[in-house]
């Protein structure tokens, strides 16, 4: 199964918050998505992208971040030593540090994926600005859309 | 392995009804997921939707029934105890004044059944002092589509938007009190259409309409009319529509006559040239939709004649009663549409049917086994309010109604309370409205009731019981017919389930004729008119003629006053309210800190930074509030997301005549800096 990769239409976000919602939810309380503003016109939620070549890995000298299976990148509690230099590594700011010794971070629900289910901030994105799909799938629609767009704006 | 499954459920956090999967492990709610495959929120779930399973554990809820004892202290009592006292007091007090000094105020948050025995028993004991509280929260606009369409109802469900080519927005806050409708719209915008939204607050996001009109608060209604006077002039009208389908058009355009496109344009602020662009936009797209939203507060005092200039607009151009047509009047609370479907209103029986209709009455009354069903018009929560001055009401019974918090005249309605010699409240929580009562009844959470609910697109749906009720508490509608029961209505009120309930329901009513328990349980239910048992039900309203007597859609011509207070020296600031997509709203009763949007010129004239502390001051009262500077929002208007509405109220008592909605969004207030830093 090639893998899927995490998508945001930013023309469907409206910042209702519903993916940091259900990511709580999901995570004990703690949402690991931060729906951020643009120029107070638009916004678009982010999150750890898994990175293919995650500087945050890279840099955690106890591989307590690991590229897992569903190429996500996971957080292995036990090895963890709380020094932060992933936090500082990260440059989408969507790692945080809570307790000595705890990163929170998307996790890309991986207890859903395991039971070939969605991740819930894909799920209940309202206006299906969220997508998890293979890149080629979304890219497609994508195309397709703008070439729709192009054919509407036709006088 | 643990025994986890997962139960269909019904979201009751708006009128949307999404659904979604309760998961359950040995009686205890664990989580939710996702129901990929319903056909309202095709498994998306707003921020509201997500946080829907926290009630049910609320560590504030109430087990037992509650009396007031003579010190003022409420003590437990037994619920046999309980219904006999409520059942002899009403009795007794019914006796000595009349029927008509009870009365019975309810919300939009228990199930048609429910609501079908508590108006059936109010109407029985003899008075039609019933209504719902949250019809006077801006859930009444549907209700004014009636005079002119014929049904009190939305007219195409919320999924058609998506085949729209053009849709115009209006009201306030869509974005973030409706974001599983604003699926349809991205559709329909994915497949070519222009969206048109005119608020006086700018959206979060600017992308999801193609021209945005940032009107003054309140004033849809002129912006409309002029948008159907340059439709007129342009001759851009369906007249061979008009000719065949509607009634009242001569009439309707000579009340326009003396107004101008100016006056539209000072009106709304909106210049003429983008009023005539959005007309054109409109009238001339093959099928066009109009939204409004209605928010929280009691809203502007113009919307009803917002929703029936929305209903001319769509009559003039012909835009009903196909796909991706029709006027969309969006509800708050998720079952304000089956509250007045099952005859919850001081004017209406139930299915909408007028208490001057004599052939209902008498069909109703038939059914019913009554001689002395009421045909006197009853009082209305205003009213209600209202009748302090003469002591009318003695007695009240609240369902899960908390109209102390949720409504204004705070002041007015402790004088009642005061004024009346008995009162019930049955509610989850100890709500300050509770702290009134005679005796609280404790209430079922939505997940452990069982009923219908009817959504804002009239679909109706059924909810099953995913957690058997906390301590014993007995379900709403079986506390009513035990009352009822023990007030002498032996045969009348012998339902042994919901089900039974909902049998009897469709009855009565034709529209849900068709609509049987095992029907409404399969998942997404079925849309109302359903005729027949085998009937499929009706998505799409007015596709062959409009339910008037006549058949044909009405114009009714809107006059606009400009009303409540104007802007002054003293007080240089409109007051607005409105929710915020986060707020969860009404039902665990959570405070949160108060936050007011102001221009950044506005806080630059007070002065105060961002985060500061103000005090806002209106003729009545005042709150703290902390400044969010914005650029959504228009110099010399403010916006506070979700208020308390005890703490502010409207000076005047004004009441728009024909929605009774009292008007809390025209105030005009002071603000001032506050505290240290």
């Amino acid at each position: 199964m090639s893998s899927k990769v995490f998508f945001v239409d930013t023309e469907r976000c409206i910042a209702c918050q519903a993916c940091e919602a259900a990511c709580a939810r999901e995570h004990s309380g703690n949402a690991h998505i931060f729906v951020t503003s643009i120029n107070g016109k638009h916004s678009i939620p982010l999150c750890c992208l898994h990175c293919e070549n995650s500087p945050c890995v890279e840099v955690c000298p106890t591989r307590a971040l690991e590229k897992a299976s569903h190429a996500a990148v996971l957080f292995n509690k036990v090895r963890c030593i709380g020094c932060g230099l992933c936090i500082i590594a990260c440059p989408f700011g969507v790692i945080q540090l809570r307790d000595e010794n705890t990163v929170l971070k998307c996790d890309r629900c991986i207890n859903r994926l395991q039971k070939g289910k969605d991740p819930a901030c894909i799920l209940t994105c309202p206006t299906k600005a969220l997508l998890y799909d293979k890149r080629d799938t979304i890219l497609g629609k994508r195309r397709k859309k703008h070439a729709l767009k192009a054919k509407h704006k036709k006088p | 392995m643990t025994s986890l499954h997962e139960i269909e459920s019904i979201c009751t956090s708006c009128a949307e009804g999404c659904g979604f999967y309760t998961q359950v492990a040995q009686g205890k709610v664990t989580n939710l997921d996702y129901m990929k495959e319903h056909p309202v929120n095709q498994g998306g779930l707003c921020f509201k939707g997500n946080r829907v399973l926290d009630s049910i554990y609320h560590p504030n809820r109430i087990h037992s029934p509650l009396e007031r004892q003579e010190d003022g202290t409420f003590e437990a009592v037994s619920w046999d105890q309980a219904i006999t006292t409520i059942a002899s007091r009403f009795k007794q007090i019914a006796k000595k004044h009349g029927p008509d000094a009870l009365a019975f105020l309810t919300s939009a948050h228990c199930t048609n059944e429910e609501y079908y025995v508590f108006q059936k028993c109010a109407r029985l004991l003899g008075t039609n002092n019933i209504d719902s509280s949250s019809s006077h929260e801006g859930n009444g606009t549907s209700r004014d589509l009636a005079s002119s369409l014929g049904s009190a109802a939305i007219t195409n469900p919320f999924a058609d938007l998506a085949h729209a080519q053009c849709i115009f927005i209006t009201g306030s806050n869509f974005l973030e009190n409706h974001p599983i409708v604003s699926h349809w719209i991205f559709e329909a915008k994915a497949k070519g259409a222009t969206v048109i939204c005119a608020d006086h607050r700018r959206p979060p996001s600017l992308l999801f309409c193609d021209h945005f009109l940032q009107i003054h608060p309140g004033t849809q209604a002129p912006l409309i009319d002029g948008m159907i006077m340059h439709i007129i002039e342009k001759k851009l009208h369906n007249k061979h529509f008009i000719g065949e389908h509607t009634s009242g058009f001569e009439a309707f355009q000579k009340a326009l006559g003396k107004q101008s496109l100016k006056d539209s344009e000072k009106l709304s602020g909106i210049p003429v040239a983008q009023i005539k662009e959005a007309a054109e936009l409109y009238a001339t797209a093959s099928a066009s939709a109009l939204i409004q939203a209605i928010d929280f507060s009691p809203l502007y005092g113009n919307h009803t004649a917002t929703a029936l200039n929305c209903a001319n607009l769509a009559l003039l151009c012909g835009h009903l009663g196909r796909p991706g047509t029709g006027v969309f009047p969006l509800a708050q609370h998720s079952n304000s549409q089956g509250s007045y479907d099952m005859g919850v209103s001081p004017q209406a029986l139930p299915g909408n049917a007028p208490l001057k209709d004599q052939a209902q009455h008498t069909r109703i009354a038939k059914l019913w086994k009554t001689k002395n069903l009421p045909k006197k018009e009853g009082l209305s929560l205003p009213a209600v309010t209202r009748a302090t001055k003469n002591r009318r009401i003695k007695a009240l019974y609240l369902m899960e109604s908390n109209p102390l918090e949720h409504w204004i005249h705070a002041d007015q309605l402790k004088k009642l309370f005061k004024g009346t010699e008995f009162v019930v409240v049955q509610d989850c929580f100890l709500t300050e409205t509770a702290k009134h009562a005679d005796i609280i009844l404790p209430a079922l959470s939505w997940a452990e009731k069982t009923g219908t609910y009817t959504t804002g697109e009239r679909r109706v749906q059924w909810q099953s019981r995913i957690v058997s009720p906390q301590e014993h508490i007995i379900p709403g509608w079986q506390v009513i017919c035990s009352i009822a029961q023990k007030l002498g209505f032996k045969s009348q009120f012998s339902f042994s389930n919901p089900e039974a309930i909902l049998k009897e329901i469709s009855r009565l009513i034709p529209d849900y004729a068709g609509l049987s328990p095992t029907r409404v349980k399969k998942i997404g239910g079925l849309t109302y008119p359903c005729l027949t048992p085998k009937h499929p039900g009706t998505p799409i309203l007015y596709a062959e003629q409009f339910n008037t007597p006549d058949g044909r859609g009405k114009f009714i011509p809107v006059v606009y006053e400009k009303k409540g207070e104007k802007p002054t020296k003293k007080y240089p600031f409109r007051l607005t309210f409105g929710k915020s997509a986060t707020c969860l709203g009404t039902l665990t009763g959570e405070e949160t800190n108060l936050r007011v949007e102001m221009n950044a010129k506005d806080a630059k004239t007070i002065p105060v930074q961002q985060g500061g502390e103000v005090k806002i001051d209106t003729k009545l009262g005042s709150v703290k509030a902390t400044v969010s500077i914005t650029e959504n929002i228009l110099p010399e208007v403010v916006f506070i997301p979700f208020l308390a509405a005890r703490e502010l109220e409207s000076p005047r008592n004004t009441v728009d005549p024909r929605a009774i909605l009292p008007e809390l969004n025209t105030a005009v207030c002071q603000i001032k800096k506050s505290g240290g830093k």
